[in-house]
């Protein structure tokens, strides 16, 4: 056994670590750890504006199939918050809206996720961001 | 909407497939279950000694040789990293194994402790490899040795730690290799008996072959067109639902080894320790 496999022995001892201490969100770190190569947890990824606009389509659909085939209620709900929140991050930081949902279903999902005690506070600056966009604009 | 956002051709047809409106997405019915599928139950480090101590069990055989098989590799380990030669390393293995293992001794120690069997195991390794050096020497032992105290047994006693603790790491890595092999096989079961072949061949092909042997992660579009799924999204996704599988499995099987109810983030955390910068 080299150090290099000593070394990648760490990783599945800190998914046990990450499993016993943040369930909850560890789903969704994993799910943009494993799609975009560069980010390493899903508050960075969807708060930040070097996230690309490709990044947040992805981070999107991602989300979106988690939505769908989430093993667990709770996995579902996570996922349909980030899908809401990606569309959100792409529309803050990129000006761009990435869904053909109406302009009246974006303001409502938003106006929830800003109000969810669940998702961490960088989140809900972002659905609060978009949401002062959106009313800039009308 | 104004003009200046664009939707992607792509976005549009992701969306046309969507079922229902966007706040709609936000409420997920109650009463679904919400647990992940449990890790499959397996006997656990203290039930399987304690069927080994009962002599009427019908298993009691079997237990034997599963925890001489998960252990020995680790004991082994320790005493051949202790400055052994393989054929001695062999002798006291199988030595420590039948006369102290499954002698009743530790075995019995460790039902009533119900302590940490990591150190448990480790500390009766070292105790008897000590009882091993002391018989040797007992036999050789000549005035010219020099007094205790004197800078030579010091020095010698410094380089005993040093091999000491050469050989507890040894240990550590054999133990946790074995844990995170037994994991593997236990959720590779797992998942396959639920009918998730595919989410173990993801997993097993992104994460845990490059972790384990530094193996190319397989790229997502040649795992999608292998199972047939819908690209990245989907392949992503059934990645995580067989890493937190297997995580919980690992986690389960490091709580297996503590007395009952004790936080297992100290084991963890001395456990990655244990495997170096």
């Amino acid at each position: 056994m080299n150090d290099s496999t000593q070394t990648g022995m760490k990783q599945p001892i800190e998914w046990a670590m990450e499993t016993d201490v943040d369930p909850f969100f560890m789903l969704a770190n994993w799910l943009v750890r494993d799609a975009l190569e560069e980010k390493t947890d899903a508050v960075t990824a969807l708060t930040s504006a070097e996230t690309t606009l490709d990044e947040f389509r992805t981070l999107k659909r991602v989300f979106k199939q988690l939505r769908v085939q989430g093993e667990t209620v709770s996995d579902r709900r996570l996922g349909a918050r980030l899908y809401a929140i990606s569309i959100a991050g792409a529309f803050v930081f990129h000006d761009r809206i990435i869904t053909t949902q109406s302009r009246e279903r974006l303001i409502r999902a938003f106006t929830d996720l800003r109000n969810d005690t669940q998702l961490p506070g960088p989140l809900h600056a972002v659905a609060e961001r978009a949401l002062e966009r959106m009313s800039r604009e009308d | 909407m104004a003009e200046k956002h664009t939707i992607s051709d792509k976005d549009q047809i992701q969306e046309a497939s969507q079922e229902r409106p966007l706040d709609d997405w936000l409420k997920i019915p109650e009463g679904e279950g919400d647990q992940p599928a449990n890790p499959s139950t397996t006997a656990t480090c203290w039930t399987m000694i304690g069927d080994a101590l009962n002599e009427n069990s019908p298993t009691t055989k079997g237990s034997r040789e599963e925890l001489t098989r998960r252990y020995w590799p680790a004991i082994f380990a320790f005493i051949r990293a202790s400055g052994r030669s393989v054929a001695v390393a062999e002798d006291l293995t199988q030595g420590f194994i039948c006369d102290v293992f499954l002698g009743r001794d530790l075995l019995s120690k460790a039902e009533e402790a119900r302590g940490r069997f990591r150190s448990l195991l480790l500390s009766s390794v070292r105790n008897y490899l000590a009882d091993d050096y002391r018989k040797q020497t007992t036999k050789r032992r000549s005035p010219e040795s020099g007094p205790p105290g004197s800078l030579d047994a010091h020095y010698a006693m410094e380089m005993a730690d040093q091999a000491n603790l050469t050989a507890e790491s040894a240990f550590n890595i054999r133990w946790i290799d074995e844990l995170i092999l037994r994991s593997s096989e236990e959720t590779k079961a797992a998942l396959i008996a639920n009918g998730q072949g595919a989410h173990w061949d993801i997993f097993k092909h992104r994460v845990l072959d490059p972790c384990l042997t530094g193996a190319k992660p397989v790229p997502h579009e040649e795992l999608s067109a292998k199972w047939n799924l819908n690209g990245l999204p989907q392949v992503s996704n059934y990645l995580v639902t067989a890493k937190r599988r297997f995580a919980r499995t690992l986690l389960l099987n490091v709580r297996d080894t503590l007395p009952e109810n004790q936080d297992p983030s100290l084991e963890l955390r001395e456990l990655f320790k244990a495997l170096g910068n």
